[in-house]
């Protein structure tokens, strides 16, 4: 199934209603806040489902308040919070969620940008969480872009034609998401 | 496609084509899963801090509405699949706030202590026009006669508010009978009682009901117990489920419930029938543990005034009153008022016996048939076996008490729910949510009156 979902920068400044804004966001970036739940429960889909609910609730029930035209950023902050007061109550893990090791992350980042990284390297599974916890910190017009172009093989041509923009600026915004993908692997916490 | 911003860029764009091909993503949410997040079991007149969803405007009554009729169709294609479990616990805790705002009964049972145990009804009427509902609680506090030859006594108050009665019946213990084995009790009515003072403190309205009523006469006595700590469970048990019958305060109180379970599980029963099952409420626990570490008592018992009635005739202590510092009630610590070591053969003995001892000690000999002694700093032994009893029911409760809400998919609507293990002897509060059948002849005050009532308010 694809992950893509047109740009919506023009229709949400078009919205004057912020329940309405933040419910077509939630549903934009749907995709990548399951993503970025589940990767950080350990695939646990049950437990995804009872946050993205959560997440849906609380950002209807607090949509009033919302004052930014672009409510995304927003709703990553509730969702990160959600995911800490999930870990919190939990008190424990399955075992299956990657460990973010920030050592590791800040290695792999500059290879990221200085070397072909060989297969073996890639096949090894805290390398793997590395890159799973910063793809999945990306927002969602660049988790889209990312997976779109090297997970989906799609072309550009194509991307420019799902999401309604140039073939140009897709160029464009792949070029700015692969350098988002390194900083957030430089930095990964 | 490759770009020619930067050289490093290629070597970047290279190594995403490596790990599209070797890291395994999450897979993507279809459109039915989707839909279910944002099915969350909302209704009309549903329960939430701020704004409600009748508050927006008509565009977005008219999304979410959209909304929730796609969510409920993919729910019902997904039924049609067969799938394992469709209905998640956020779900069935939203539902059940929602459910809090219509119509619904409590029912308190089997909540055990020592020599105490707590029945009771609470019932709330939305069926008549908005703001017309008919509120009625009974709750009785059943105290165990220590001796056999005296009646338990049975504690009660009733209190009711509808369109067109207020009022509120109490009946507590007013001392003994001339004769053995029968406890005097008050009652009183009060006409146009308000349900919000009731609710704010319910059992301040219970009258004459100490932590331990003692009764005596030359041939047997009887204590009958119901100590501050177990009216501290009761009353929070009673505010915890006042304020589950409040408009106002019920969705947070369901939202700490939802916060404070540590495990919870949704059980698919049959088809559009689910059973959420939570456990290990942790705030219980700590609560517990704030509770022990109370501080130093040494100072707070040098603070304590104890005054004490002595009659030199009959060499006796007739009365006794205590009034300990604040900190005291608070760190759940009393004094054991333990007199039996007093020399009272002799008030000359006495005195100097307590001055010996205590930091202060006055003696008012106004009276010669009792004298008044005030005393503070004697080194009286403290008692904490009510705090230490608060903290392992605590303890205990964390581990016993479940939280069994039934959910009906179909109707996307919460029935009953059901908390148990309450106590050693597996209390339960049962709601029934939904349209409740109130008997008119409970609503009337007179059915509480006998000629001993006192009535206060017309």
């Amino acid at each position: 199934m694809s992950t893509l979902t047109s740009y919506p920068s023009r229709e949400i400044k078009a919205m004057a209603d912020p329940e309405a804004t933040v419910q077509h966001t939630y549903a934009r970036c749907a995709q990548a806040f399951c993503r970025f739940f589940t990767v950080r429960v350990g695939g646990d889909s049950h437990t995804v489902d009872d946050l993205m609910q959560q997440l849906w609730l609380r950002s209807r029930l607090q949509a009033h308040a919302l004052r930014d035209p672009n409510p995304e950023p927003w709703l990553w902050r509730i969702a990160r919070n959600l995911l800490q007061e999930h870990h919190r109550k939990r008190r424990r893990t399955s075992g299956d969620e990657p460990l973010a090791q920030p050592d590791l992350a800040r290695r792999l980042a500059q290879r990221f940008d200085t070397e072909d990284l060989p297969p073996e390297t890639l096949a090894r599974k805290e390398v793997q969480d590395q890159l799973l916890l910063a793809i999945t910190e990306l927002t969602s017009d660049e988790q889209a872009l990312l997976i779109g172009c090297y997970f989906e093989g799609r072309t550009q041509t194509e991307l420019a034609a799902i999401l309604n923009i140039s073939e140009r600026a897709v160029e464009g915004r792949l070029y700015r998401a692969r350098i988002a993908l390194r900083e957030k692997l430089a930095h990964l916490a | 496609m490759l770009n020619d911003h930067d050289s490093n860029d290629a070597i970047r764009h290279r190594n995403l084509e490596r790990i599209g091909r070797a890291l395994p993503l999450p897979p993507s949410a279809d459109a039915d899963r989707q839909a279910r997040w944002q099915n969350a079991g909302l209704t009309p007149g549903a329960v939430h801090p701020g704004r409600g969803v009748w508050n927006m405007k008509r565009y977005t009554r008219t999304a979410l509405a959209t909304t929730g009729i796609a969510a409920a169709l993919a729910a019902a294609v997904w039924f049609g699949l067969g799938p394992a479990n469709i209905v998640s616990a956020a779900t069935v805790f939203e539902s059940f706030r929602s459910a809090l705002a219509q119509s619904l009964s409590i029912h308190i049972d089997g909540i055990q202590f020592e020599q105490a145990s707590i029945e009771g009804d609470i019932i709330v009427d939305r069926s008549g026009e908005p703001g017309a509902e008919t509120r009625y609680a009974e709750v009785h506090v059943l105290l165990a006669a220590d001796n056999p030859q005296w009646n338990d006594l049975d504690a009660v108050l009733a209190i009711c508010q509808s369109p067109s009665e207020a009022w509120q019946y109490g009946r507590g213990s007013g001392g003994m009978y001339s004769g053995v084995g029968q406890v005097a009790m008050t009652e009183y009515l009060v006409r146009g009682q308000s349900w919000r003072d009731f609710a704010r403190q319910p059992l301040d309205h219970f009258g004459s009901m100490p932590s331990e009523l003692g009764f005596g006469s030359e041939e047997s006595s009887v204590t009958y117990r119901f100590t501050r700590e177990q009216r501290i469970v009761v009353e929070q048990l009673l505010r915890f489920l006042l304020d589950l019958t409040n408009a106002e305060t019920a969705g947070q109180v369901i939202a700490n419930v939802q916060d404070s379970a540590g495990d919870v599980r949704v059980e698919r029963i049959e088809k559009d029938s689910y059973v959420l099952h939570a456990s290990r409420f942790t705030q219980l626990g700590d609560l517990a543990f704030v509770k022990r570490t109370a501080p130093d008592v040494g100072d707070l018992v040098r603070q304590a005034v104890y005054t004490f009635g002595y009659d030199p005739t009959s060499k006796r202590i007739l009365s006794t009153q205590f009034a300990p510092p604040t900190e005291l009630y608070e760190t759940g610590v009393a004094i054991s008022r333990d007199t039996a070591e007093f020399p009272l053969d002799t008030p000359e003995a006495l005195v100097p016996f307590l001055r010996e001892r205590a930091v202060t000690v006055e003696a008012d000999q106004s009276n010669k048939d009792e004298w008044v002694i005030r005393v503070t700093g004697y080194p009286f032994a403290t008692d904490s076996s009510g705090l230490e009893w608060l903290g392992d029911y605590l303890t205990a409760l964390r581990d016993s008490l479940t939280l069994t809400i039934e959910y009906d998919a179909a109707a996307s609507a919460v029935r009953r729910a059901e908390f148990r293990g309450i106590g050693p002897s597996d209390g339960r509060v049962t709601l029934d949510l939904g349209p409740v059948i109130l008997d008119p002849q409970r609503l009337r005050s007179e059915s509480w009156v006998t000629p001993q009532t006192k009535i206060i308010g017309r």
